[in-house]
């Protein structure tokens, strides 16, 4: 009797416990925290803030052209290489805004002598650059200055992803993530920006945790990991503080002329309250409605890059553009108008979303110089055009013949951009005043 | 007797390995579903690598003499940061080689990446074929050089690129007042890279200074455009010229006095200050179209929200409390966040969001 009481009971528990299992990974996705089966494994996680590529952090966010990494040769309207997917941004500036790239995004700098230089933050004055290993580099309009007093010209730099992204991972992966990732571990510090007008640098404790806004799951594949979409979460992520929602902005979806001056095709400012969520912006994600007005049934999902797509000015707002390109393909039968949202995620923030309708008057028309566009740059030709080649150094006339054989090639086009045409007698009035005497 | 008692639950007991092996294939299902899927892919990869083979063979047996003598020709082209020179020898109709005779103004890694190219261009025989990707303009400096060595054409290669404005040109209009009250006033307007804030003098009806008090603008751009103020100055209007290659920062300039004499002037009823007539222009602006469709829908007005993730569970609610009785230390899954694409209306799938979201924080006009 004792027996079958026994066999019965361990038939009931061993049922119970198979029918359990099998529920619980019915019931969760593959790669879903699952506390039961991960206790049963026992299984633990270490959440942290690693550093993404752009790739890495759309791969599977549903986006259009997920986990495409390709470049793109082919300029956008206004000549810059921002048609590629989730490819890493360059720029050749020096002076425009370089800093930005450091509040959310993992900059790099290279310089002229092939030496390269990893952001991490910037001091008040913007004249000392703080390196993410910790050394710090002089500045000054383009010219490095290093640690033992050597100067280098900067060459371009490099906007490569996302460098404080909420991540799971399992820790018995711990030490292998962190020998491939950048990371910061709960207790670090995380830190980023330079204080300019409405834009403020910060300097904040991480604490992830399971409910952190954003969090994506890490998952060993191969010698590499994956990332899962990111998770909507009620935490900041921040030690000793709370969520933060985005308060004061204001919407100015730009039409007409206003629209495209960039290469984009669709253009978002939001102004008002908007500096420090424009200092913790960390991702922006486009979903198109087409004629849903109920914001229901998305047609597409566009994923961004800062300085391709996403840009804050220290007084004229968060600029948000989405361009015609490998990332950004709007569905068959579609032109653009209708209901859209963007969704904004930043650094201890909850999510932003905003939601507006598009005519046909927001969509860029790309501009064509007017004929006084053009004679404004062909005044700048004859003048270049006087000038004797015998007068002047041979480097220096060599400038100004580029510029010049640029300026007429681009008078000779037949379709030619506004921005264009005023961008190049900006460089060529430039060649004409660096002439040196010879 | 025990022992028949035991043979009547040996059949549930059997049932056992069978219950144990459904749990298993439910729980490796949908990891092994994606594993297999991926093989076709990784076969159909294999299978189409010897034919780009076979026909990149082809198309080198196929490949025409070129119409260049024998000989070595040197050209140049624009690379990245300045031009870049190379040698091109022809032998026999065909190029030989491509050699670098300068590129010093480019980036080292662009170069080394566009080097590839010097392969690449005697394999084609042409400087017709694709740059490298992220050496573009290293690449378009040697294809055209080597078009340059070859044809003596000159080839004008698209600058890298440069910085840009904070915000498009605009030029405020100005429309002179019958009198200026005299004082000092102040005003601000964007030149190319931020504000520019001027102050104006007005004395006896007459603009008699112009300082430009803060700028963002670079001062190498700024002290050019700031020859319009002598301008200005001489015929008493702001109505005047942008300086060529300074042209964002002298508009600022101007536009800035424009609005700051604006301040000062003393307008008859009847007459409007250039801030009221820009926004009338708005107006419209927006009206024809709505004149013209009276009975389209009005565009509705953008709105700011915040998401507020709500409470979601992934496990069924008797799990949930089974699973607390077992592991009443571990949190239970319904406190796990919900995802992004559950909440926002990214898919077809998606929450309303009505039920996710909650009212506008903020709402603003577009202009």
């Amino acid at each position: 009797m004792r027996t079958k009481k026994f066999l019965s009971l361990l038939l009931s528990a061993a049922m119970a416990l198979s029918l359990l299992t099998a529920t619980a990974f019915a019931a969760a996705p593959a790669e879903e925290e699952n506390g039961f089966f991960d206790f049963l494994l026992g299984k633990k996680y270490t959440y942290l803030y690693a550093a993404l590529t752009w790739d890495e952090y759309w791969a599977n966010e549903k986006v259009y052209a997920a986990g495409n990494a390709a470049a793109s040769a082919q300029l956008d309207s206004h000549e810059e290489q921002d048609l590629g997917a989730f490819d890493a941004v360059s720029r050749a500036t020096a002076n425009h805004g370089l800093h930005r790239g450091s509040f959310q995004s993992t900059a790099v700098i290279y310089a002229k002598d092939g030496s390269s230089y990893t952001v991490s933050h910037w001091s008040d004055d913007g004249k000392t650059i703080y390196l993410a290993d910790g050394t710090t580099v002089g500045w000054n309009r383009g010219t490095i200055t290093k640690a033992d007093g050597s100067t280098v010209k900067m060459d371009h730099y490099e906007v490569l992803g996302t460098k404080y992204v909420p991540v799971r991972v399992a820790t018995s992966d711990l030490a292998d993530f962190c020998s491939k990732y950048t990371v910061v571990e709960n207790g670090g510090q995380l830190v980023g920006g330079y204080s300019e007008k409405n834009l403020t640098a910060y300097t904040l404790t991480a604490a992830v945790d399971k409910n952190t806004n954003g969090l994506k799951y890490a998952t060993k594949s191969g010698d590499g990991y994956t990332f899962s979409a990111a998770h909507t979460g009620t935490g900041s992520g921040v030690a000793e503080a709370a969520q933060k929602a985005a308060e004061g902005l204001t919407v100015n979806l730009r039409s007409g002329s206003d629209v495209g001056s960039f290469g984009e095709f669709i253009r978002v400012d939001l102004n008002g309250n908007y500096g420090e969520l424009g200092s913790r912006m960390q991702s922006v994600v486009w979903t198109y409605y087409g004629n849903d007005s109920t914001y229901t049934h998305a047609k597409a999902s566009y994923g961004t890059k800062f300085a391709a797509d996403n840009w804050m000015h220290k007084s004229m707002g968060i600029q948000l553009g989405l361009s015609d390109s490998a990332r950004c393909q709007l569905p068959e039968g579609t032109d653009g108008t209708g209901y859209w949202t963007i969704t904004i995620r930043a650094l201890g923030y909850a999510d932003t979303v905003v939601k507006f309708q598009t005519t046909a008057e927001n969509l860029a028309k790309h501009e064509l110089a007017s004929d006084a566009d053009r004679a404004a740059l062909q005044a700048v030709v004859t003048e270049a055009q006087s000038k004797a080649k015998a007068a002047y150094t041979a480097d220096s006339y060599a400038n100004l013949e580029t510029e010049l054989a640029e300026s007429v090639e681009l008078l000779s086009r037949e379709t030619l951009y506004k921005a264009t045409a005023l961008e190049q007698v900006t460089h060529l009035t430039d060649a004409v005043q660096n002439l040196k005497a010879a | 007797m025990n022992k028949k008692r035991c043979n009547t639950l040996l059949p549930l007991v059997q049932l056992l390995p069978a219950v144990a092996a459904a749990a298993a294939v439910l729980f490796a299902l949908p990891r092994t579903v994606p594993v297999l899927a991926a093989v076709p892919e990784r076969l159909a990869a294999v299978v189409e690598q010897p034919m780009e083979v076979s026909s990149s063979e082809a198309e080198e047996e196929a490949l025409p003499k070129l119409p260049y003598a024998d000989g070595v020709y040197v050209g140049s082209s624009r690379g990245y940061g300045g031009a870049v020179r190379v040698q091109v020898t022809m032998e026999n109709g065909s190029i030989t080689e491509v050699e670098i005779l300068d590129a010093s103004h480019e980036t080292k890694q662009f170069l080394r990446r566009a080097k590839r190219l010097l392969t690449t261009v005697v394999d084609a025989q042409s400087w017709e074929v694709d740059a490298v990707s992220e050496a573009t303009y290293t690449s378009r400096g040697i294809l055209g050089a080597v078009q340059n060595a070859l044809t003596g054409e000159v080839v004008n290669n698209p600058l890298p690129p440069q910085p840009k404005p904070a915000a498009p040109l605009v030029v405020e209009e100005f429309t002179a007042p019958s009198t200026y009250l005299d004082g000092i006033y102040t005003a601000e307007a964007i030149g190319f890279e931020g504000k520019i804030t001027v102050q104006v003098t007005v004395a006896e009806d007459k603009i008699t200074d112009i300082t430009v008090l803060s700028a963002e603008d670079e001062e190498e751009y700024l002290s050019r455009a700031k020859r319009v103020i002598p301008a200005i100055l001489e015929g008493q209007s702001p109505n005047v010229d942008a300086v060529s290659g300074a042209t964002y920062s002298s508009t600022g300039i101007l536009n800035a006095v424009k609005l700051a004499l604006a301040k000062a002037a003393v307008a008859p009823a009847e007459e409007t200050t250039p801030e009221q007539t820009a926004s009338e222009e708005v107006v419209e602006e927006a009206a024809p179209s709505e004149a013209a469709e009276p009975e389209e829908t009005p565009v509705t007005a953008p709105t700011v929200e915040v998401v507020q993730p709500e409470e979601k569970s992934t496990v069924p609610a008797w799990l949930k409390e089974i699973w607390q009785q077992l592991f009443p230390a571990d949190a239970p899954a319904s406190s796990e966040p919900a995802s992004s694409e559950e909440v926002l209306p990214a898919s077809e799938t998606a929450l309303p969001p009505e039920e996710a979201e909650t009212e506008p924080e903020t709402e603003g006009a577009a202009e």
